[in-house]
């Protein structure tokens, strides 16, 4: 009977649970998720990728007639459809954004074109795309070459020996640099610093009129006669190079003289062939990666910001390298384990989480305006008021972000140290090993990979990191490297560029946003390669310790 | 048995070598004190936010105190100033008698009197805002002046040595005061009190009562006075001086305009006069005050009549602050209440302002018999029967207390307060002098100030405002930290909204729906993108997202709610499928299908904005945002739509039980059955909350600015959901799979399983997922400052601005005076942005221990 009712019902029963228990619907919203989630990540690399890859490859220069005889010839940006405020056209219309340089001559670097006012396009061969070391790009034709009273005109000139001209420009800008700037710097410095000693001698016996040691005079002397001699040289060199002149004239016929020595790349947009498109690319590549920035940052290289970002990272990474193991190796294999120090590692862990700018207070306030500020009174009295440690710099910067890091660097010590198995310690300590002989040789070098973990990801969050620096050293454009070939080499003290603020700056505080825009792509570019790479390494690291330990954790 | 051999053959050492010892020690000590360092550092952040916070609130302090009796007693005074090194008193007798003293030695050093043609002033008004002196004469003649301190530096070698030396490093001589300071050199330091211009000729009636304003620089300045006279006249005068700058002529004009006298028997009046004299006050001594507007002085009306006391409390002080937009009146009960004369609605006077009073201070315990403003800020004193206070106006606070020691109050004849809020001084009727010097270096700091509700000057109601600096001296700092917390919060909030659905359904989806060869790799890139820079994603949400989204805004709001229906239609017609097929697609193919429905309703939304703007919005959302035309209707529909159809839905849910072949089709009719009723009623709840008033315009939403929390919340979701995606994951996929197959053996679908018996375990590390996910967009700074607009509002629409916590630290601090109030309000808000991640990260911390611990039973 029983039985007979049992199999009743299950012969009722489908093989199937109900539509609804399986939750079609709910499946698919987080499926969606999900999906969303993948595909605006991978939307936002394409777009940063996109347009970084994108933003230096020489596009062709269109030559636009209007309808209302104008001419205007620019470099095709992109274009939108947009509702014209004049009620009189009707739906919406689609206007371009063109390139059209010629800052020197129009006021604007970009210009919006509509398609209604176009009269007819072309490309001619004969445009030339000119980039300078000033006023931005220009576009038009070349007229006359001047080579030290020298006067031929543009036809006579092929593309080799214009290439010629602007190589020999180059390496005179060069020579005049080399004064200016490495000679003439070096004995500035060195007048600083002779200026700087004479101070401090008479703040030491506090009197205003003594004249220290003599030696001084003549030294002085002497380097202003050589820095002297050095700014006639230049200022001659100078004079020469004003005889090497471009002419250009823009497509409605102004005509604009520049130096030679001021144009960095010119190219016939329209008639270059792939190959030389790709040259022009890979020139552009090269000069972001190794020139210093013009124009308001929006033109040039970010070598300097590359090489900030560098130096803050490594000198971050020697610093919290050690204390930060330090502090996990107190915390895992010394302290007594109490209730204290579990609440030192809630608190620790915790710390990891306090927003970054919160770091970079304590490090203006702390750092620079407190140990930098006494540093100054105490070592650098003759340099007062202005500042030496008493501001932000590259040390105040590293050591701010070591303090942002340690915790993220002591919790995957932790882990790491605790993932080392307790046996392997046992049979160390059994074997007559004291603790420090156990941590030295069996402890750490199991321990290694997830400390390199913890490090590379703290070097990741460091190089990526721009809130705390701009108040602890970062500046839009640093004179001078932190490290240099004059003595000491390396100035702590000094503030410096980084990739991260460099996105900022330009993308929000230059004066054409538009012009700045593949800088900023590209810099963006560059330091999310950075990060990616940093963390593609913590990554393996980190599955390289799975593997080794595989075994001994369950 | 000594003789037993090693292995080696040589002999082990039973104790441990030296080196090895040494090293063990150094080791354990250098890694202890390292450890703690390293550690103390790391926490020491939160000490040293608190030292540099806590002299805010700290009281101010007496330095130091000086007194002498050596001054001749004068009955009264008509005012006392000093200067702002605090070496100088000036007082000025009713009669003209201007006396320059020491206060310290009480040394005279400098003596003079106003008069006019010999004659002794019958009254006298000074301004101590600005060192204005009016002097009224009997003849009826009135003349105007100032008195000022100068200063001078000597350079070293100034010899003192033959003047009368009246302190430690002080010197008098001639009539001025010498003092050394730094570097050796000397400075000067010197007052006088004069009139020099004649504004009213002789003729009139004898002024009785007066009061004036000064304002303008040297080049070009006005003096208004105001005038009581002898007959009864009430006068305002106005003075304006023009300096020729190429000749150095000065060109004076005077008028005078006659105001009508509200009645012949006035108490006790005293005369007040706002910037500009835009306003004259009569105040009469039962607390009637009498305002006169008087912008246009030839056509000057009386335009209010309002008491400033309780009834039955007289006023027995009153006065202005620096600028003279706050007027400070002191009760015979010892009340002391700051006034503005404000715009107002409904006010009852003709020009539409009102005088309100604004804020209640503490009182003292009888009258308030002086009131002296400082010159700079918005500090004051106030002389009770108590003792001397010294406070301010913008912070609501009384930052020192001064006692007379026994001296009856009654027997003081003048008091006086240093420019630079740093010295008090009092001199009686005897001729004692007593000048105390101290320390208030934030006087406008307080805990109202920064978390209470303020009514600042200028401004139509007490508000939370933030507005750190402006270009005119007079301006009064508004430092509430409430915008910027509540701008933190606003975009925490709406990022979460946004991140916090999204990641964790993905992480649940990716835990127990996804194949197991993609999570890996999923997992690999998710982790990547937690550490993104901030800053490049700030960057594209606000240069590449905001103007797209400006442009597209009605599409993205049509695709809020499509892409989510979309899903769930794909989700009803893949159910229409024949479960075996279903099941044998089940894999990459459901993702894909997925993904496309996913791609369907966006691209739908893209493609049907136009038109879902021109049905709901009258053709323009972002007009229709603004209010200028529509209802709310439109809007109240889309929200009300998710909780009705959800609703719906769980009404009928009986219905959907069917397991055969057509189950499919009977579920789809049923969700379509619920879409239409569902949008049926959310229409008739919409109609029904509009007709009630309900315009979601108000509130929720309003007009738009590019840079507007949407934006925030889209690129801070970006940033914090790698995060909790990570974090759930972890937990949910921690959840041991024994589970799993119980659940499953007893015949609960996957679905099932994951929903009530995965998630359910997971729940505390889920909750943890979303608390650090909420830390982290808490302290994000660079999205939000470059992408949020940075403007300090507090309301809770969606399409305008913020500005965060973080944000105003990293746009302010760069440029705050070291030490000053604004770098130590920074501070505070760093403090106060620590506290709350720090709050945020323990509750998950504790939350992720618990549940660890329950892993441990499972």
């Amino acid at each position: 009977m029983t039985q007979q009712a049992v199999t009743a019902k299950t012969s009722r029963r489908s093989a199937y649970a109900p539509l609804s228990a399986r939750g079609e619907p709910y499946i698919w919203l987080l499926g969606g998720a999900l999906a969303a989630g993948v595909l605006m990540i991978s939307g936002f690399l394409i777009l940063v990728a996109w347009n970084g890859f994108k933003a230096f490859w020489p596009g062709p220069v269109t030559v636009i007639t209007l309808k209302d005889g104008g001419t205007v010839a620019g470099e095709f940006t992109r274009s939108e459809s947009f509702i014209p405020a004049e009620s009189t056209a009707s739906g919406p219309q689609n206007r371009a954004l063109y390139r059209v340089g010629n800052f020197d001559i129009t006021n604007e670097d970009f210009k919006w074109i509509n398609e209604a006012d176009i009269k007819s396009t072309s490309e001619p061969e004969d445009i030339l795309f000119v980039e300078r070391l000033e006023w931005g790009p220009f576009i038009g034709r070349l007229v006359a070459v001047n080579s030290d009273g020298k006067q031929s005109p543009a036809a006579t000139l092929g593309p080799s020996a214009i290439g010629k001209l602007i190589s020999m420009a180059k390496a005179r800008r060069q020579a005049l640099m080399d004064i200016q700037r490495g000679q003439m710097g070096v004995i500035n410095s060195k007048l600083e610093k002779i200026r700087l000693k004479e101070r401090k001698a008479r703040l030491e016996r506090k009197t205003e009129d003594a004249h220290p040691a003599s030696v001084s005079d003549d030294q002085t002397a002497a380097l202003e006669r050589k820095h002297a001699a050095l700014a006639a040289q230049a200022q001659k060199l100078d004079a020469q190079d004003t005889a090497y002149t471009f002419t250009f004239a823009d497509v409605s016929g102004v005509e604009k003289t520049i130096r030679q020595s001021a144009v960095v790349r010119l190219y016939a947009p329209n008639s270059l062939g792939i190959s030389g498109r790709l040259g022009v690319y890979l020139g552009r590549w090269w000069e972001f990666l190794s020139a210093e920035p013009r124009e308001a940052n929006t033109e040039g290289g970010v070598a300097p910001a590359i090489f900030g970002t560098f130096v803050m990272t490594l000198m971050m990474a020697l610093l919290v390298a050690p204390f930060g193991v330090m502090a996990a190796l107190y915390l895992r294999e010394y302290a007594r384990q109490s209730w204290l120090v579990s609440l030192v590692r809630v608190c620790v862990n915790n710390m990891a989480g306090v927003p970054s700018i919160v770091y970079g207070i304590f490090g203006l306030g702390f750092f620079a305006y407190g140990v930098g500020g006494w540093i100054d009174v105490m070592f650098y009295p003759e340099r007062l008021p202005s500042p030496t440690f008493g501001a932000g710099g590259v040390l105040w910067a590293s050591l701010t972000l070591a303090l942002l890091t340690a915790p993220v660097v002591i919790v995957a010590t932790e882990e790491a140290l605790s993932a080392v198995p307790q046996s392997a310690r046992e049979g160390s300590l059994a074997c007559g090993a004291s603790k420090w002989q156990t941590i030295r040789y069996i402890v750490l070098p199991k321990a290694l990979p997830g400390i390199m973990t913890g490090l590379i990801l703290a070097m990741a969050r460091g190089a990526g990191e721009v809130a705390p620096l701009m108040l602890v050293g970062v500046v839009k454009l640093a004179p001078e490297l932190p490290v240099d070939m004059i003595f000491p080499f390396i100035h702590l003290e000094r503030s410096f560029m980084c990739l991260g603020f460099h996105i900022y700056d330009v993308g929000f505080q230059s004066r054409n946003a538009e012009a700045g825009k593949p800088i900023v792509f590209m810099t963006t570019l560059l330091l999310m390669a950075v990060v990616a790479t940093l963390n593609a390494g913590a990554i393996i690291a980190r599955n390289r310790l799975k593997a080794r330990y595989v075994s001994g954790h369950f | 048995m000594n003789e037993k051999t090693t292995l080696t053959g040589y002999k082990r050492p039973k104790v441990t070598r030296r080196n090895v010892a040494l090293a063990d020690a150094a080791a354990k000590r250098i890694i202890t004190a390292g450890g703690v360092m390293v550690i103390a550092a790391v926490m020491g952040i939160l000490v040293y936010l608190v030292i540099q916070v806590i002299p805010l609130f700290a009281d101010g302090r007496v330095t130091d105190m000086v007194s002498s009796s050596r001054l001749a007693p004068w009955a009264i005074s008509s005012a006392a100033m000093m200067d702002e090194y605090r070496q100088l008193a000036l007082e000025i007798s009713p009669d003209g008698k201007v006396m320059v003293y020491h206060p310290a030695s009480g040394e005279i050093v400098s003596e003079s009197i106003i008069e006019s043609a010999g004659m002794a002033p019958a009254t006298i008004a000074i301004d101590r805002l600005s060192g204005g002196l009016a002097a009224g004469f009997v003849d009826g003649s009135i003349a105007i002046g100032q008195a000022t301190f100068h200063s001078d530096v000597l350079p070293a070698g100034f010899d003192v040595s033959q003047m009368r030396q009246v302190g430690p490093e002080e010197w008098v001589s001639g009539d001025a005061l010498f003092s050394r300071i730094t570097g050796g050199q000397t400075r000067k330091v010197w007052a006088e009190a004069k009139v020099e211009n004649i504004l009213l000729p002789p003729g009139g009636d004898a002024a009785v009562a007066m009061a004036l304003s000064l304002s303008g620089s040297e080049g070009s300045r006005s003096q208004a006075v105001a005038t009581l006279d002898s007959a009864g006249g009430f006068w305002l005068h106005i003075a304006k001086t023009k300096k020729n700058m190429m000749t150095g002529q000065i060109k004076a004009t005077v008028r005078s305009y006659s105001l009508p006298r509200p009645s012949d028997s006035l108490t006790n009046p005293s005369i007040l006069v706002t910037e500009n004299g835009a306003d004259t006050l009569l105040v009469e001594e039962d607390g009637t005050l009498f305002r006169y507007n008087t912008r246009e002085p030839s056509a000057a009306f009386l335009a209010e009549t309002i008491r400033l006391t309780a009834p039955g409390v007289g006023i027995s002080s009153i006065g202005f602050l620096a600028g003279r937009q706050s007027l400070v009146v002191g009760g015979s009960d010892g009340g002391v209440g700051i006034h503005f004369i404000l715009p107002k609605d409904g006010a009852r006077a003709k020009d539409g302002l009102r005088t309100v009073k604004a804020a209640g201070l503490d009182p003292h315990d009888g009258p308030v018999t002086a009131i002296v403003p400082s010159a700079g800020g918005k500090s004051f004193l106030t002389l009770g029967p108590d003792g001397i206070w010294i406070r301010n106006g913008s912070g609501q606070r009384t930052l020192l207390r001064l006692d007379f020691d026994g001296q009856s109050p009654s027997s003081i004849r003048a008091i006086a307060l240093a420019p630079n809020l740093d010295g008090a001084l009092l001199a009686s009727q005897k001729g004692s002098v007593r000048m105390w010097r101290f320390n208030a270096p934030y006087p406008q700091a307080s805990w109202r100030a920064y978390f209470g509700r303020m009514w600042y000057e200028g401004y139509p109601r007490p508000s939370y405002t933030w507005q750190s600096s402006a270009a005119t001296d007079d301006f009064e700092p508004k430092l509430s930290l409430i915008p910027l917390i509540f701008g933190t919060l606003k975009a925490s909030f709406y990022s979460m909204l946004f991140a916090a659905p999204v990641a964790l359904l993905a992480a649940v989806f990716t835990a127990e729906f996804l194949d197991k060869r993609f999570r890996g790799p999923l997992k690999t890139v998710m982790e990547m993108m937690a550490s993104l820079p901030s800053v490049a994603l700030g960057f594209v949400a606000a240069l590449v997202v905001a103007p797209v989204a400006e442009r597209w805004i009605a599409a993205i709001m049509l695709g809020g709610l499509l892409v989510p229906l979309f899903l769930i239609i794909g989700a009803y017609m893949w159910q229409l499928l024949p479960r075996p097929i279903a099941d044998r697609f089940s894999g990459g193919y459901k993702v894909m299908a997925i993904a496309l429905a996913l791609l369907a309703g966006g691209g739908t939304a893209s493609a049907l904005g136009g038109a879902f703007e021109n049905l709901f919005f009258g053709g323009d959302f972002k007009l229709w945002l603004s209010g200028t035309h529509g209802d709310g209707t439109p809007f109240l529909i889309i929200l009300f739509f998710p909780l009705s159809a959800a609703l719906v839905a769980l009404a009928t849910e009986r219905l959907g039980r069917g397991r055969g072949a057509g189950s499919g089709a009977m579920e789809l009719a049923r969700a379509a059955m619920v879409a239409v009723s569902a949008a049926a009623i959310s229409l008739v709840m919409a109609m029904v909350a509009q007709r009630l008033g309900m315009d979601p315009r108000n509130g929720l939403v309003g007009p738009y600015v590019q840079r507007n929390t949407l934006i925030v919340g889209f690129a801070m979701g970006f940033a914090v959901i790698p995060i909790i995606y990570t974090i759930a994951e972890d937990s949910l996929s921690a959840v041991p799979d024994h589970l799993r197959a119980a659940s499953l053996g007893c015949g609960a679908t996957v679905w099932q399983t994951a929903a009530w018996v995965v998630i359910p375990t997971a729940a505390s590390g889920i909750f943890s997922a979303i608390m650090i996910g909420m830390g982290r967009a808490v302290g994000e700074t660079m999205i939000v400052v470059m992408a949020a607009g940075n403007t300090p509002l507090m309301d809770i629409n969606v399409f305008t601005g913020l500005r965060a916590l973080s944000a105003n630290i990293a746009v302010e601090l760069p440029e705050a005076e070291v030490g000053g109030a604004l770098y130590r309000t920074l501070f505070l808000s760093g403090l106060v942005l620590f506290l709350m991640t720090f709050a945020i990260n323990s509750v998950a911390e504790i939350v992720r221990l618990r549940f660890r611990r329950r892993f441990a039973n499972l």
